[in-house]
């Protein structure tokens, strides 16, 4: 009897133990680890258990396309079609066939907003290898002139897809009113003009002077350790240069001399719209602590959920149907929430008197009880970790903010600069 | 000493509750297991994914039924079905439980797919299934596809889908994704609840669960909650008549220059499609590099409708390279498919490759997911690899020369 005993309490011990760090490692799930090491860049470690399979994501900050001069504005966009063509003198369809042989997957560029991002899948097995394929092309791309050509004709098609969604043309408009003489208030894609004027010169520029040591930042999620993150960082990036940035020149980071446009609201005349008429609210907010993030976040999933959301009930209870679109976005020097609805021309009128009054209501006083399942939510799914390793951007973003810390306090500061009409503009779009 | 007896009983039987825990934590490092299959009494087929990296599971409820299900006279139905089909109040018990889901509708089936605690599961299911389909605000919803159609058709981002869908077949009648507002207007509430009967509740019903269950508590779970629902049936299919070949020129300005290529494959000949279509794509690679890069990218995808698989075949030119120039140079190249014995080292790599691919589609729960329903929708369950050159060339004949249905030209002017 004693000896079941034992036995029981011991495993039960041992289990139990496990249980613990289950439970611990459940509340550290999105845990982001810093890595040292030799050459100085900001590594980080996302400890997710995978089969071989690592996922690399490289960030140079403030290199993406808002932050080129307006004479070269859409030059990251170029950089980024040029950057993994040719690799180590093969040909572009030599280098796909070279990435696949070497276990690379997914390999994507992304150069809108602040930062210039390069992301990857890669086999654990090959990542040596692999890495040391790709570490040219952070400091000594290969392209030719025609390589540039062959990029740039692509481009006036993508102008195009700008010019002919709805949505594209409220952002773009949008911005221009919330960040005047600014590079946020330009669209993330450039112009024909500037585009038809880069040179290879300046691609080669571009890269020196943005691809630099202190400008990185090197997630790896996977099951990793440290010291082979460390590895990797200094196979890739071993030959950067590693001297302070230069800003670029219209100083992105100075907001303070960009004012909001004095106009409240704006009208784009846009054919073959039919019936249905776009509205864009946008807030812009210069700075927020990461609780008034939080709070900013959990205001709007519960303001706007498709079920049970406050905001679009009302619209449905006075029968304006609609299609919605929202989004928080997070700028390295500002925020900006935006709301577009579109609905049937019939309905403007409704919608903007509605609009209104709700956004007035909201900046007097909001409810903590309406908002407390949406913060429960957020902090679930925060701790819960990743089905996805590409969740990462969302986990990195989520894992700073303080949801658990949101007090009704907290709410109705953050409402009354979200719904505040001195920060808001909006723009409508219609036949 | 009875005590001591009752306590070490006790301590016993709790240990088993903490087994999960213990797989978790521990050996969380490489628990991935083979997809394990089974079909419930009520006719339920349920794939299951054990992977204890991480305390959470994608949970997926197919109903296989979808959009070509649709008689013309309730075109747009299984869309208005998919906004209601959670009631808000099973949307508050979902968020309550921090459950993040979507309802999808395609042309083959509808699912609901959930990212949920694995402590969760059993509840998740719970909640699901008591589900109670009751539609409303079916005007607005309406309005609402209404307004979604208008702003597709204005930047045309429907007009190849349109296209596609009006030339294939589903369970051999022909189909269109075309929007009608006077048929969508003509939809009552009654319908809908009528249209949900017959084949939702009646249709063949998969669960597909990729995450960390075990495969008896999974069972559990299911039984005490599946067993609710009526039992399944299957449809009968409807006969209709074959298609022919058809060229179709789309001059809108907002669709890149392509020529596209659609190929039907029979659902009796995925599994040897998939292996042909890895190695055409590596020959198509090279080939045109040779061909000095005529085209600026290429692309492949296929639309399923459940019985027939179409392939199709997206090409890319570069501005200088007239329509004729691209099309004489396929032609030229599904010829010497037809025709060229491939080298054993192709074949090789094309294995090596396929087994990457089989890692990264291994590499997280979203993954795992997708690649089972994939392979359930398509009857994919086995692999194979092909290494004959002459089993190459004939199944080249077969699916490039005698299964052409369609050819999309956008931005080109027809030849004269």
């Amino acid at each position: 009897m004693s000896k079941k005993l034992t036995i029981a309490i011991v495993l039960a011990a041992i289990l139990g133990g496990f249980a613990v760090m289950f439970f611990r490692g459940e509340k550290q799930c999105v845990t982001i680890n810093p890595v040292a090491n030799n050459i100085g860049v900001k590594a980080y470690q996302i400890q997710m258990k995978s089969n071989n399979v690592l996922y690399m994501k490289c960030r140079f900050k403030n290199a993406g396309v808002l932050h080129n001069s307006s004479t070269k504005h859409g030059l990251s966009v170029i950089v980024g079609d040029l950057l993994c063509r040719k690799i180590n003198g093969l040909s572009p369809e030599e280098t796909t066939d070279k990435l696949r042989e070497l276990g690379v997957e997914k390999l994507s560029i992304l150069t809108v907003e602040d930062d210039f991002i390069i992301s990857f899948y890669v086999l654990k097995d090959k990542t040596d290898a692999a890495l040391q394929f790709l570490s040219p092309i952070f400091s000594r791309p290969e392209f030719s002139t025609n390589d540039l050509e062959f990029i740039k004709e692509k481009y006036p098609s993508l102008l195009e897809l700008e010019t002919a969604r709805p949505q594209e043309l409220l952002w773009d408009k949008l911005l221009s009113m919330l960040y005047q003489n600014h590079n946020y208030g330009r669209n993330n894609t450039g112009t024909a003009q500037a585009v038809a004027g880069i040179t290879a010169e300046d691609v080669r520029e571009f890269i020196k002077t943005h691809f630099l040591k202190n400008t990185l930042e090197f997630f790896v999620t996977g099951d990793v350790a440290c010291t082979e993150i460390a590895t990797y960082a200094e196979t890739l990036f071993g030959k950067l240069a590693e001297r302070h940035s230069v800003e670029s020149s219209d100083k992105a980071n100075d907001l303070s001399s960009s004012p909001m446009s004095e106009e409240k609201d704006a009208t784009i005349f846009k054919k073959n719209m039919g019936n249905v008429v776009g509205v864009i609210i946008g807030v812009r907010i210069d700075n927020l602590s990461e609780k008034e993030r939080a709070a900013a976040h959990i205001i709007i999933e519960t303001l706007f959920d498709s079920k049970i959301g406050d905001f679009l009930l009302g619209l449905r209870a006075k029968n304006i149907a609609y299609d919605v679109n929202y989004h928080f976005l997070r700028r390295n020097f500002s925020n900006v929430f935006y709301f577009l609805v579109y609905i049937d021309k019939n309905d403007l009128k409704n919608y903007k008197e509605y609009m209104e009054d709700k956004m007035s209501a909201y900046q007097k006083e909001l409810n903590l009880k309406d908002f407390r399942r949406t913060q429960n939510l957020l902090v679930m799914q925060s701790k819960i970790g990743f089905a996805d390793m590409a969740e990462i951007d969302k986990r990195i973003e989520y894992n700073s903010l303080l949801f658990a810390e949101v007090t009704q306090a907290v709410l109705n500061d953050t409402a009354r600069k979200l719904f505040n009409k001195s920060y808001r503009r909006v723009v409508y779009i219609g036949s | 000493m009875k005590f001591f007896s009752r306590i070490s009983t006790l301590l016993l039987f709790q240990l088993k509750l903490l087994l999960p825990l213990f797989f978790v934590s521990v050996l969380g490092k490489n628990p991935m297991c083979e997809n394990k299959k089974y079909t419930l009494e009520n006719s339920v087929d349920v794939t299951l994914h054990e992977d204890f990296r991480t305390p959470l599971a994608i949970v997926g409820i197919i109903f296989h039924t979808g959009s070509f299900d649709e008689q013309l006279s309730q075109k747009g139905i299984t869309e208005l079905i998919a906004a209601n089909f959670i009631s808000r109040e099973t949307h508050i018990k979902l968020l309550e439980l921090g459950v993040s889901y979507q309802v999808n509708v395609y042309g083959s089936h509808t699912e609901i797919i959930a990212k949920i605690n694995l402590r969760n599961i059993k509840e998740f299911l719970q909640i699901i299934c008591k589900n109670d389909f009751s539609p409303n605000d079916l005007e607005i919803m309406k309005k609402q596809m209404i307004i979604n159609n208008n702003l597709a058709h204005s930047c045309f981002e429907d007009a190849v889908a349109n296209e596609i869908f009006a030339n294939i077949s589903y369970k051999g009648c022909n189909i269109s994704a075309a929007f009608n507002e006077r048929i969508l207007s003509s939809i009552s509430l009654e319908d809908m609840r009528e249209y949900f009967r017959q084949h939702y509740e009646k249709c063949r019903l998969s669960v597909i669960v990729s995450g960390a269950i075990g495969e008896k508590d999974l069972r559990q779970a299911l039984q005490s909650t599946v067993n609710n629902l009526p039992s399944r049936q299957s449809h009968t299919a409807s006969v209709c008549t074959n298609q022919i070949q058809k060229e179709i020129y789309i001059e809108s300005k907002h669709i890149g220059r392509s020529v596209q290529y659609f190929y039907k494959i029979p659902s009796e000949d995925l599994v040897f499609a998939e292996a042909f279509f890895r190695i055409f794509h590596y020959e198509l690679f090279n080939f045109f590099e040779k061909a000095n890069q005529l085209i600026s990218d290429y692309e492949s995808f296929y639309v399923i409708s459940s019985e027939d698989c179409i392939r199709q075949i997206v090409l890319c030119p570069k501005s200088d390279v007239s329509l004729a120039t691209i099309r004489q140079m396929y032609d030229i190249f599904v010829e010497r498919i037809c025709k060229r014995e491939i080298p054993t080292s192709i074949f090789l790599k094309i294995q090596q490759l396929k087994e990457f691919s089989n890692q990264f589609l291994l590499a997280d729960l979203n993954a795992i997911y997708r690649k089972i329903k994939s392979d359930n929708l398509n009857g994919l369950n086995t692999e194979m690899s092909l290494k004959d050159s002459k089993l190459f060339n004939v199944l080249g004949k077969k699916f490039l020369k005698s299964n052409l249905i369609l050819k999309i030209i956008t931005r080109y002017k027809p030849d004269k």
